[in-house]
C-alpha cells in the first residue's frame, strides 16, 4: 500500500505523472470461508440496491469476474473514500461478506507526450 | 528435524484441506461465471523501479499502446490514481490472449512491470431479474 499525502504526491512521481482522478474501479470477492448460500441470500437486495446505484449514474460499468468470484465496478466517484461511501450502502457490503479492493484512476497521463512541444510527460 | 517433518505434513494437509472447503466455499455458483468479454489488466512497477526507468521505455510504450488502441485491442486506458501505473481494458477473450497482447509492449518487455489479469464479463446477478428469460 502506498501512502499519498492530501495532493497525491507519492514519492519518486512527479506531479505531471498524477492525473484527475475521474472514477474509481471496486474489485469485490467473496471473502475466505463465506459460502456461496450467503452470498445468494442477499443476492436479490443486492441487484435492486446496484442497479439503483446503475441508474443514478454512480456505477459506470460492471463487470462480473471471469472466475466466478465476484465483481469489478467503476464508480463514477473523485475518491477512495467517495467509493467507500457508495459501496457502503450496498447489502452485501453491510453483511461484511465480501473484501473490496478500490482503485482511483483517472485518464492517460503518458499521452500528454503526444501533445504538441513544451508539454512534459 | 525428525519432529518436524510429520508436523509438516501436517499443515499442509490442513492447508490443502481448507483451500478445498475455501475454494468451494468462497467461489459462486458456477452460474455466477459470466462469458468473458474483456480483461482488465492492471499494471504497476515492480518493486525497486524508479521512475527514470520507466520514462527511458515510455516514448516506445506510447507509440505501441496507442497502435493497440487504434486495432481496437485496448477498450479504455487509464492511468492510477498514484501516477504509478496503469489499468487497461483489453477486447479479448482470455488471460492468455491479454497475456500475449501485453508482454509484446516495451515496458514488459524490460522486466519493468508487474501485471495483475482479471477476466470480466456481463453482470450474471442480473440474470434474478428474470430467471425464466435470462438462462
Amino acid at each position: 500500500m502506498q501512502q499519498q499525502t492530501q495532493s497525491g504526491a507519492v514519492s519518486g512521481v512527479p506531479s505531471a505523472a498524477i492525473p484527475k482522478v475521474t472514477g474509481v474501479f471496486v474489485i469485490e470477492t467473496a471473502k475466505q470461508g463465506v459460502n456461496p448460500q450467503q452470498i445468494m441470500a442477499v443476492i436479490p437486495e443486492e441487484i435492486r440496491a446496484t442497479t439503483k446505484l446503475y441508474l443514478e449514474g454512480k456505477i459506470r460499468e460492471w463487470y462480473s469476474r471471469g472466475d466466478g468470484r465476484g465483481i469489478v465496478f467503476l464508480l463514477d466517484a473523485k475518491t477512495e473514500d467517495e467509493a467507500r461511501a457508495i459501496m457502503e450502502t450496498l447489502p452485501l457490503a453491510k453483511e461484511q461478506l465480501m473484501d473490496s479492493q478500490y482503485i482511483p484512476v483517472g485518464p492517460l497521463m503518458p499521452l500528454r507526450a503526444l501533445v504538441g512541444t513544451g508539454a512534459q510527460p | 528435524m525428525k519432529f518436524r517433518i510429520p508436523l509438516i505434513l501436517a499443515l499442509l494437509a490442513m492447508m490443502t484441506f481448507a483451500q478445498a472447503q475455501s475454494g468451494a466455499a468462497s467461489g459462486l455458483p458456477s452460474v455466477a461465471v459470466p462469458k468473458t468479454t474483456a480483461v482488465l489488466v492492471i499494471q504497476t512497477p515492480k518493486q525497486g523501479v524508479t521512475f527514470q526507468q520507466v520514462m527511458a521505455v515510455i516514448p516506445d510504450e506510447i507509440q505501441a499502446t496507442v497502435k493497440l488502441y487504434l486495432d481496437g485491442k485496448i477498450r479504455e486506458w487509464y492511468s492510477r490514481g498514484n501516477g504509478k501505473g496503469v489499468i487497461f481494458l483489453l477486447d479479448v477473450k482470455t488471460e492468455e490472449e491479454a497475456r500475449a497482447l501485453m508482454d509484446a509492449l516495451p515496458l514488459a518487455k524490460a522486466q519493468l512491470m508487474d501485471s495483475e489479469y482479471i477476466p470480466v464479463g456481463p453482470l450474471t446477478p442480473l440474470k434474478a431479474l428474470n430467471p425464466a428469460a435470462f438462462q
